[in-house]
């Protein structure tokens, strides 16, 4: 029975989802509307459903969602103020780091989370966190060179741009 | 005088069209569209058995879930569906073929009632004897999978062997091989495996159907990359006229060849138009655990190469036998092994060829297209088997290849001539970027390093009358909209769609839109597969554009009064510069042109295009014979060095070098994501993964906790990719296609460079750290070769104490 | 999934109130990266859940004078960024960044990881070594027990129906110690281990070294011979490390399956178990508590 009610501030709205003891954070939101969170694999093995829950990049397929309750909750819908694309989501655009689009949410919300933390991460520490984020059809490299566009963007640093004509 | 400029044209790079809203999250894939609480939800019941007669199907405790509404079972949907071959009904009728095999679909108000009441469905079936050997089920007639196979409908160019197992035998016969063999001085026989593997696209399967219940028409919103194939084969199968089904295809999240041709649609079909439902929606998604069982994976394979070589390294003959493992259906399986057949002779000017392709059936789930379509299992074997020979003469492997190569003018073993190509150009650039020559000691302590090269070969293996049609339309504002029903899945066949108009019409990319696929806006296009949408679609759009450029410009001509030649459209402008005039496509191209002799003239312009490959004949069936039997073939190599740890076998891939001619490159920013995504995907495929059974026939690995594919820290440091652009001559702008290419070479790249480190050859695919590590122990003992058959870890589950 | 009723005590006492009302029926579940799964997977169909993430006692990892607690809701993600356990226990943390991928190490819990007592488990070797107790609490009282003890089978505790682990305990090292964890797995990344080795040496004047295994047994296993073999040599080379290794792998029984076959994962506890020795006598070096 869809009779529990989850009070949570998602993208900055208090907000108000009705579930059943079973629904798991994921199919919550993507039943309020939330459909940037993808159901790849509800185990927790490919990151389409990643968010940010208090600050930290999860995977929503595995939290029931009234563990929910007054979280604050962050997804890729919340990164556009304005009509502006955040520039996360810019340089994932500008690299071709973005093919059929179906990890690109839970892509961009973990580097979200590495660029809070980490502003200035190496190749490394990139893949280290982009770990639980599967990808099956750019090969990961131009994510890569996304994830360090937008750290370079976002720290004031964009030195000689993209690499548009440097294919 | 050009009639047109623009900048953003072919060979630009662009942001891709549709990015945007991937990154903002708001596409709408099919599991994301919404149809209010008249949707219902359809779950599978699976076979427990690998083959067995269903004896029983007891519903009771399923139907007294609250919100379970029915539960259908394969007579009450008793339609056989099949694009080559009409093998398969959507739920098991009398006999269930392997486990997985859906034997009921409970519909629910909701998935949860739905998911619950399958499990509760009782099947008991008396069990067969099943068979899950290729080699065996080919040779051995003990075990039918399809006992009832002379009956099925299929395409002339497939040849099914009735009485046994074998749905299709594709053939070549060239010059005189026996001779060939007979004569050689050296003579050499290889035999490698590949495993079944699977898409692993992230989006699962999704399917909503709907018939309207007096009209009868049929609604289908899925995820597929062929929309009118989809609805071309629900037609065949149920009897039904084409304009009554209506295919509406969403943004789909990876295809890989696996939403190619129809694949769970009449599933969820039969629960729509079942007549206590008929009228509300049914929706259908595949949970990732049973994706595998759903539809197609890649079909196992296993390849005994014969070669045949002159004392001075020229290669006379080459006898192959291949086997692919198709499962329980061939209905899309049976064209991979012509495929394959068409390029027995992989890159290289053999005289003399014999080969022998076998689709072969098995009580496993079934095979069918996959990014490569036959060749990355093919080269996978033959690319290894070419490199033991190199070994085995002492000859350098990449003068070997050199040596032997395919040119322009020489017969590939169908007998068409091959065209223009860059590959040799290709090779010495691999090898130069590699420094392939040059052994480096590796870089982690302990390790050993080594450099192989690969070569990729392939052509689109489509029926021969495969075609595409497209619409462009102006629009009152100068801005376009294109109608072209290929499924961009991510590989960025509307950005290229958008640069041709764009190149055609003078007009910005930014002006342009073109639309996800619906059967009822969109006019025909055969499937998005084969890589040929940027080339058959791609002349399809462009004949589309300029047909539109022609009536625009004819129309202004008359209107300014001035010769059509004099005319030219300019970054959306039209322009006369004799005639210093300059106007902005506006309403007059929707309502017509008042002329100087006061009669408006025009109205809504649109272009259109249509493309059939003009000049291919089907080969002989008893040869394999042709003048030209496929459009054209991309080519390219792959090097790879790598190193491994003899302790654990684990590998790393230092770097990647792929080339491959694609003719032109209208997408820059498409085909280095195709390259880099496809080598990827062929290393994920070469170090980790394969389906795996218990000895009933289980899948060991459905879900993604066991089926490994690459994460991102799989990824090679560096690929350096490039590409060379020896125009196609039947192409738009002389493009070929790469998207699938890209996959081919890099699995025996990769265990050429395992050689090269170890000595050790390992003739079984998965290049998984577990086989490594025995393989090189192999080696201590003086092994040379290690060969597992691919049942070999089923067999050990099978003694495994299962404890825990 | 089935559907069952999520219970959310906001207190020790209330979970064990909620335990004993719905006895057996109930599985309790901490950052719930395993129980959802099993759930979704329906390898478990439980009544009850109880949910342990809004008992604010559950929470922190507290230094105390010669022991650290790490209590029930501690992520995996906590125990990586804490500095005293980077100091003390580094092989502990080795583990934990092991452990699937950063996401999920922000939500699954340490203590989680020994209730769940999968053999493949990645805590389970390091708290052996560290020595852990588990600290249990129930209806009729508290108690604790070694993590070797804590775990009877595969995926089964000794936990009675009506207990919680609110924490584990380990005693900070005395002397300057050096660890690691060294796993197998199928691709560089997010893969459950095929088997795993854990390593610690604590120095001083009597050196003592500590292995235990991840999926090659059905409980918790110590290396005891190969222990024995070490902490008894003055000078440990290679021909030591080689009978150490020998050792090592004769004591597991690992079992065939998808993953990896027995034999293979024998092989591997050899060869881990000879690179953990050498890790340990090189470092990663651990701090001991100045006394």
């Amino acid at each position: 029975m869809k009779d529990k009610r989850v009070t949570i501030t998602l993208n900055g709205r208090k907000t108000i989802l009705v579930v059943e003891d079973r629904t798991t954070l994921l199919n919550a939101l993507r039943e309020h509307g939330v459909t940037s969170l993808k159901r790849g694999c509800e185990e927790g093995e490919c990151g389409a459903c990643t968010l940010i829950m208090n600050g930290l990049p999860q995977k929503s397929c595995l939290i029931l969602a009234r563990e929910a309750e007054g979280a604050d909750i962050l997804t890729v819908e919340g990164l556009v103020k304005k009509g502006r694309l955040h520039p996360i989501q810019q340089a994932f655009i500008d690299e071709g780091a973005i093919q059929c689009g179906y990890c690109t949410p839970g892509m961009v919300m973990t580097t979200y989370a590495l660029l809070k933390k980490n502003p200035y991460p190496s190749d490394e520490e990139i893949r280290e966190a982009l770990t639980g984020n599967i990808c099956r059809c750019t090969g990961y490299l131009a994510i890569i060179r996304a994830v360090k566009k937008s750290a370079a963007i976002l720290s004031g640093n964009n030195g000689g741009g993209g690499t548009r004509e440097d294919y | 005088m050009k009639t047109i400029k623009t900048k953003t044209g072919i060979g630009k790079w662009l942001p891709r069209k549709y990015d945007l809203e991937k990154a903002e999250g708001t596409l709408q894939f099919a599991d994301d569209l919404r149809f209010g609480s008249e949707l219902l939800h359809a779950a599978v019941v699976r076979s427990t058995v690998a083959h067995g007669e269903i004896l029983k199907v007891d519903d009771s405790q399923a139907l007294k879930i609250p919100g379970v509404l029915k539960v259908l079972v394969g007579e009450d949907f008793p339609h056989h569906f099949g694009l080559y071959l009409k093998d398969r009904t959507p739920i098991a009728i009398g006999r269930a073929r392997y486990v997985g095999e859906p034997v009921a679909l409970v519909v629910a108000e909701t998935e949860e009632a739905a998911s619950e009441a399958a499990k509760k469905v009782k099947v008991t079936y008396s069990e067969l004897e099943a068979i899950f050997d290729p080699v065996k089920a080919a040779t051995n007639n003990s075990v039918l999978v399809h006992p009832n196979l002379h009956k099925y409908e299929h395409v002339d160019f497939i040849t099914p062997q009735p009485n046994t197992n074998i749905a299709n035998w594709f053939r070549i016969r060239k010059g005189d091989t026996e001779a060939a063999f007979k004569h050689a001085a050296h003579v050499f026989e290889e035999t490698i495996t590949c495993p079944q593997i699977a898409h692993g696209f992230i989006e699962t399967f999704c399917s909503i159907c709907r018939q309207d219940p007096g009209s009868g028409e049929i609604t289908i919103w899925t995820s597929a990359q062929s929309p009118f194939t989809v609805r071309d084969i629900i037609a065949k199968g149920i009897n039904y006229p084409l304009h009554k089904i209506r295919v509406i295809a969403p943004p789909i999240g990876g295809g890989f060849g696996g939403k190619a041709g129809m694949t769970v649609e009449a599933l969820c079909l039969a629960a729509a138009m079942d007549e206590d439902l008929k009228g509300r929606p049914v929706k259908l998604f595949i949970p990732r655990e049973e994706v595998m069982l759903s539809s197609w994976v890649r079909q196992g394979f296993v390849a005994r190469i014969q070669m045949a070589v002159s004392e001075d390294g020229f290669m006379q003959g080459i006898r192959n036998t291949f086997w692919f493992d198709t499962g329980i259906s061939a209905e899309y399986g049976a064209n991979p092994v012509r495929s394959a057949g068409y390029t027995s002779m992989g890159a290289y000017n053999i005289p003399n060829v014999w080969a022998d392709c076998y689709a072969v059936y098995t009580n496993k789930p079934f095979g069918g297209a996959y990014r490569g379509f036959g060749l990355p299992e093919l080269m996978s074997a033959l690319e290894v088997v070419v490199d033991i020979v190199a070994h085995k003469l002492e000859i350098d492997p990449v003068e070997f290849r050199k040596k032997n190569l395919l040119k322009k003018g020489q017969t590939t073993c169908t007998g068409m001539p091959m065209h223009d190509h860059a590959l040799e150009k290709i090779v010495d650039k691999v090898v130069e970027k590699m420094d392939l020559h040059n052994e480096e000691p590796a870089i982690r302590k302990g390790w050993k390093r080594g450099k192989g090269i690969a070569l990729a070969i392939k052509a689109p293996a489509t029926p021969a009358d495969a075609s595409s049609s497209a619409i462009v339309k102006l629009n009152g504002d100068g801005t376009v909209e294109v109608l072209a029903a290929t499924m961009d899945m991510g590989q960025g066949t509307y950005s290229a769609f958008a640069q041709i108009v764009s190149e055609e019409l003078g007009i910005p990319y930014d002006w342009i839109k073109v639309y996800y696929p619906d059967t009822q806006s969109h006019p025909y296009d055969w499937q998005t597969v084969a890589s040929r949408s940027c080339w058959s679609m791609g002349m399809a759009v462009k004949r589309a554009a300029s047909e539109l450029r022609e009536k625009l410009l004819a129309l202004f001509a008359e209107y300014w009064q001035t010769p059509v030649e004099t005319i030219s459209i300019e970054y959306g402008v039209v322009k006369c510069h004799k005639l210093g005039k300059s106007e902005r496509i506006d309403e007059r191209v929707q309502n017509g042109f008042k002329m100087p002799d006061g009669i408006l003239k025009g109205g809504p312009i649109i272009g259109t295009g249509s493309f059939t490959p003009p000049d291919l004949i089907y080969p002989d069936p008893d040869t394999g014979q042709s003048s030209k039997v496929v459009a054209h073939f991309t080519l390219g190599a792959v090097g790879i060095d790598m190193e491994v740890d003899p302790g654990t076998g684990r590998i790393v891939a230092n770097k990647v070098c792929a080339g491959y001619d694609v003719g032109k490159a209208i997408t820059p920013i498409n085909i280095k994501g195709q390259i880099e995504g496809g080598t990827v995907q062929g290393l994920s495929a070469c170090l980790m993964e394969g389906m795996s059974y218990d000895e009933r026939g289980r899948l060991l690995n459905p879900d993604f906790t066991d089926y490994k594919i690459a994460t991102i820290m799989d990824a090679p440091t560096e690929i350096e990719c490039f590409w060379e652009e020896v125009p196609e001559e039947i192409s738009p702008y002389g493009n070929r296609g790469v998207g699938e290419h890209s996959m081919i070479a890099p699995a025996p790249a990769l265990n050429n460079a395992l050689f090269k480190a170890t000595g050790m050859r390992i003739h079984s695919y998965p290049l998984s750290r577990e086989r490594v590590y025995k393989a090189l122990k192999a080696k201590e003992k003086g092994e040379s070769d290690f060969w597992e058959w691919p049942y070999e870890l089923d067999l050990a589950y099978m003694r495994a104490k299962k404890e825990w | 999934m089935r559907d069952f009723v999520l219970e959310r005590p906001r207190s020790i006492s209330e979970v064990l109130s909620t335990l004993q009302r719905h006895g057996k029926k109930a599985i309790v579940k901490s950052g719930g990266t395993d129980v959802i799964v099993w759930l979704h997977k329906s390898l478990k169909e439980p009544d009850y859940i109880v949910d342990l993430t809004a008992v604010e006692q559950l929470k922190g990892i507290i230094m105390n004078e010669d022991n650290v607690e790490v209590k029930a809701l501690v992520t995996l993600s906590e125990v990586i960024e804490d500095n005293s356990l980077n100091r003390y226990f580094p092989a502990l943390v080795q583990a934990c960044k092991s452990h699937s991928d950063p996401l999920i190490r922000n939500r699954a819990t340490v203590v989680g990881n020994i209730c769940s007592a999968v053999p493949s488990g990645d805590m389970i070797a390091p708290l052996v070594c560290y020595d852990a107790k588990v600290e249990i609490t129930g209806t009729n009282g508290s108690r604790k027990v070694p993590v070797s003890e804590f775990i009877i089978g595969p995926k089964r505790t000794s936990l009675g129906a009506d207990e919680i682990v609110t924490g584990i305990r380990i005693s900070l090292p005395v002397v300057e110690t050096s660890g690691c964890y060294l796993k197998a797995i199928r691709r560089e990344a997010l893969d459950i281990a095929q088997a795993a080795v854990c390593c610690t040496l604590f120095k001083g004047d009597n050196r003592e070294f500590r292995i235990a295994f991840c999926a090659v047994s059905a409980r918790p296993l110590r290396a005891t011979e190969a222990e024995k073999l070490l902490n008894s040599c003055g000078n440990i080379d290679d021909n030591v490390i080689e009978q150490a290794a020998g050792l090592a792998s004769d004591v597991v029984d690992p079992i065939t399956d998808v993953r990896a076959s027995r034999e293979y994962r024998i092989e591997m506890i050899a060869e881990l178990t000879r690179r953990a020795i050498s890790n340990c006598l090189e470092g990663p070096v651990g701090e001991g508590v100045q006394k």
